[in-house]
C-alpha cells in the first residue's frame, strides 16, 4: 500500500519536476519565468494534437518540445528587446494560453470539454519482469517512455548545471555586470537557459497529456504553479528542486486518495497539495533563517 | 519624449486589436458579423452598454487592490482568494439581519476584514521570515479559493438551489440599479470615488508619502526612520480589503448571493488593470473598462454569432504581454522591475 503510494508519487511529481527544473534555469540567471503554466497547458494540447494528426507519440513529443521553445523564446524577447516586465508577460501568457486553447480544440477538434484521443498510440511501457514481486519491484518497473525520458532529463539537468555554460548562467545570475565585464555574452546564456526552460516544460506538458491521450483545458490544474514553487525553494540545485517536487508529487497523490477513499469534501482534497507545500515551505524558510541568526547548527 | 511615452499604450491597444480580429476572422464562421459585434456590441443598446460598464466594476476594485500593494512595492498575487473567500464570508454574515442597513453595513464589513486577514498572512511570513510575498500570497489565496468553494457546496448551500450557491440576500439589501434594464449599479460610482480618494491620499498624505518612499528605496526609508514593516504589512491588508469589497459588492450589486467561482479570474485580470493604468489609480476606472469592453464584446459576439468567449481570455493575455513594454525609449524606471 505505502509503496503503491510512493510509485504513483513518482508518477505525479515527474511532471511537476521537469517544469519545475527549466523553471529552476530560468531562475539561475536571476529572471524567474512566470509562464511555466501556459507553456505546459500549450505542450499539453500540441502534444496530442500533433500525435492523433501524424499518428507518432515521438512527433507529438517533438512538436509540443518546439511550440514551447518558441513561447519561452518570445517571453525572454519580450523582456529584452523591450524592456517588458518579465513576471507580467509570463502572467499574461498564462492567460493568453488558457483562452488559446480552447479556441485550438473548439474550432479544430469541436469540442471544449475533455476530447479523448482514441487512435493515438500507445506508449511503450518498460516492464521488468523480475520474480520479485515486493517492494523495489514496484518501484522500480512500468514507467513508460516518456517517463523514462523524464527521469533522464532530471539527471541531465544535475549535469547541466556543472558545464561551463550552467556556471555562466549562475555568474549572470549573482551579477550581470561583472559577468558582461568578464566577457560573457550576457544574452546567449539567458536565451539558452530560456530555451532550456522550454524544452523541460515541453516535456513536462506532454507527460501529461500523451500518456492518458486525452486533452481538458483545465489540465495543468495549477501543477506549473507548484513547479515555480519547488524551483524558488529549490533554488541553484537540481536535486533540491527535484526534493521539494518529489514532496509535491506525494501531497498530489495524496490529495487523490483523499477524494477516492474517504469521505473528505473533494475542494479540501484539492487544497491538501497547496497547504502541504505552504507549511514544507515556510518550514524550510524558518529553519535556514534560525540557521542563519546561529539558534543551531 | 513625453508624446512618445503616450504612444506605447496605443501600440498595446492596437495590437489587441489586431491579433483578436485575426483570431476571430480564423476561429469564427462569420467573421464579419463577429468582428462587428466584438467590436461595436457593447454599444449598440442601453441594455450592453451598461452591462459593460457593470462588469468593469470589479476589476476597478481589483485593479485598485494591485495597486495599493504595488504602491509600496510589494506584489499581491492572491487577489482572486480575497475577492472570492471575502465576498462569499460577507455574503454569509449579511444574511442572519435582516434590516437592509446593517446587514449592507456587516457585509461590507466583514468581508473586509477576511481579505486583510488572508493578505496580512502572507506580509506577516514575508515581515518575520522573509519568506517570498509572490509565493505566500498566491498560495494563501488559491487554498481560500477551494475554501470558498466548500463552504458554497458544503455548509451554506442553499438546499433549493440547484447550483453551489448561497440564499438570496433581501431586494432591499441589493445596491440601486442606475440604469435600469441593465444590471449596472451604485457601485460603479463607489469604485470611481474610490480610485479619486486613494490618488489623494497617496499623494498628499504622510501615508501616501511613507509608501512612495518605501517603493522608491526601502533602505533609505528605514534610515529615515519609517517603520518599513509596518507600511508593508498596512499595504497588504489594506489591498486584500480592497479586493474582497469588490467581491461583495458584486454580489450585492449584480448577483444578490455567492455563486460557486462567480470570480473567475477578476482577481489576475485586476493585476492587468493597474499595470495597463500605469498604477495610477485615477486611470485604472478606465483601464478596466477596457478589460471589460473586451469581455462583454466577446460574450456579446458570442450570444449573437457562434463565437467562443474564450476570445477575451486570448485578448486579455495578449494585452498583459504588453502592457509593461516600451515600444519608443530606450529605458525608464519601473518600480514593479526590482521585484520580478
Amino acid at each position: 500500500m505505502l509503496i503503491q503510494l510512493l510509485r504513483s508519487s513518482i508518477s505525479s511529481a515527474l511532471p511537476i519536476a521537469t517544469a519545475a527544473l527549466g523553471a529552476s534555469f530560468t531562475q539561475m540567471v536571476g529572471k524567474l519565468n512566470i509562464a511555466v503554466e501556459g507553456t505546459m497547458l500549450l505542450a499539453c494540447f500540441v502534444s496530442v494534437y500533433v500525435a492523433d494528426r501524424l499518428n507518432s507519440w515521438l512527433l507529438g513529443l517533438l512538436a509540443a518540445l518546439i511550440s514551447s521553445c518558441i513561447l519561452s523564446f518570445s517571453v525572454w524577447s519580450l523582456h529584452r528587446y523591450f524592456h517588458a516586465n518579465i513576471f507580467v508577460v509570463g502572467l499574461g501568457v498564462n492567460v493568453l494560453v488558457s483562452g488559446l486553447v480552447v479556441l485550438l480544440s473548439s474550432t479544430l477538434l469541436g469540442s471544449k470539454g475533455t476530447i479523448f484521443f482514441e487512435k493515438i498510440p500507445q506508449l511503450p511501457v518498460l516492464r521488468l519482469n523480475s520474480s520479485r514481486s515486493d517492494g523495489i519491484g514496484t518501484l522500480v518497473s512500468d514507467y513508460n517512455a516518456l517517463e523514462l525520458i523524464a527521469i533522464f532529463a532530471v539527471l541531465l539537468s544535475w549535469i547541466v548545471v556543472k558545464t561551463p555554460l550552467g556556471l555562466r548562467m549562475k555568474a549572470v545570475g549573482k551579477n550581470e555586470s561583472v559577468a558582461k565585464q568578464l566577457g560573457l555574452n550576457v544574452d546567449t546564456v539567458a536565451v539558452s537557459s530560456f530555451i532550456l526552460c522550454g524544452l523541460y516544460c515541453g516535456l513536462a506538458g506532454s507527460l501529461l497529456a500523451l500518456p492518458l491521450g486525452l486533452f481538458v483545458s483545465g489540465m495543468t490544474n495549477n501543477r506549473g504553479w507548484l513547479a515555480l514553487v519547488a524551483a524558488v525553494l529549490g533554488g541553484d540545485s537540481p536535486l533540491g528542486v527535484f526534493g521539494v517536487s518529489l514532496i509535491l508529487g506525494f501531497a498530489v497523490t495524496l490529495s487523490h486518495r483523499l477524494q477516492l477513499k474517504t469521505n473528505v469534501p473533494s475542494e479540501i482534497a484539492f487544497a491538501v497539495p497547496m497547504i502541504l507545500t505552504l507549511l514544507v515551505a515556510l518550514t524550510y524558510n524558518v529553519l535556514t533563517k534560525a540557521r542563519k541568526r546561529g539558534w543551531y547548527r | 519624449m513625453r508624446s512618445l511615452k503616450i504612444l506605447s499604450p496605443i501600440v498595446t491597444i492596437v495590437v489587441a486589436f489586431g491579433a483578436s480580429a485575426a483570431i476571430l476572422r480564423f476561429v469564427s464562421p462569420e467573421p464579419r458579423e463577429t468582428l462587428w459585434w466584438f467590436f461595436v456590441g457593447p454599444f449598440s443598446n442601453v441594455y450592453f452598454f451598461g452591462n459593460m460598464l457593470a462588469s468593469s466594476v470589479p476589476l476597478i476594485f481589483t485593479g485598485l487592490a494591485a495597486c495599493v500593494a504595488f504602491s509600496a512595492g510589494v506584489f499581491n498575487l492572491g487577489l482572486e482568494g480575497q475577492y472570492y473567500f471575502g465576498a462569499i464570508v460577507g455574503t454569509v454574515a449579511a444574511l442572519n439581519f435582516s434590516n437592509a442597513a446593517i446587514s449592507r453595513f456587516v457585509a461590507l464589513a466583514v468581508s473586509a476584514s477576511a481579505g486583510a486577514l488572508l493578505s496580512s498572512v502572507p506580509a506577516m511570513l514575508k515581515v518575520k521570515f522573509n519568506f517570498n510575498e509572490l509565493i505566500g500570497t498566491y498560495m494563501v489565496g488559491q487554498i481560500f479559493v477551494y475554501v470558498g468553494d466548500y463552504l458554497l457546496n458544503g455548509p451554506f448551500r442553499d438546499p433549493g438551489a440547484a447550483l453551489s450557491a448561497t440564499r438570496y440576500l433581501n431586494e432591499s439589501v441589493k445596491l440601486t440599479r442606475i440604469l435600469p434594464p441593465s444590471s449596472l449599479h451604485v457601485g460603479y460610482l463607489v469604485g470611481i470615488a474610490l480610485c479619486f480618494l486613494l490618488y489623494f491620499l497617496y499623494k498628499y498624505s504622510t501615508f501616501g508619502y511613507e509608501f512612495r518612499t518605501v517603493r522608491g528605496n526601502p533602505r533609505f526609508a528605514k534610515i529615515h526612520g519609517i517603520d518599513v514593516d509596518k507600511v508593508l504589512l498596512i499595504a497588504m491588508s489594506l489591498s486584500g480589503a480592497v479586493a474582497a469589497l469588490g467581491g461583495v459588492i458584486e454580489v450585492l450589486g449584480v448577483h444578490g448571493r455567492a455563486v460557486k467561482g462567480f470570480s473567475h479570474g477578476s482577481g489576475f485580470i485586476g493585476i492587468a488593470a493597474s499595470l495597463l493604468a500605469n498604477n495610477n489609480p485615477p486611470l485604472i476606472f478606465l483601464s478596466a473598462l477596457f478589460l471589460a469592453y473586451l469581455d462583454s464584446g466577446a460574450e456579446i459576439a458570442s450570444l449573437m454569432v457562434q463565437t467562443p468567449p474564450e476570445i477575451a481570455r486570448f485578448v486579455q493575455g495578449i494585452v498583459l504581454c504588453m502592457v509593461t513594454a516600451q515600444f519608443f525609449l530606450e529605458r525608464r524606471e519601473h518600480g514593479a522591475d526590482s521585484i520580478a
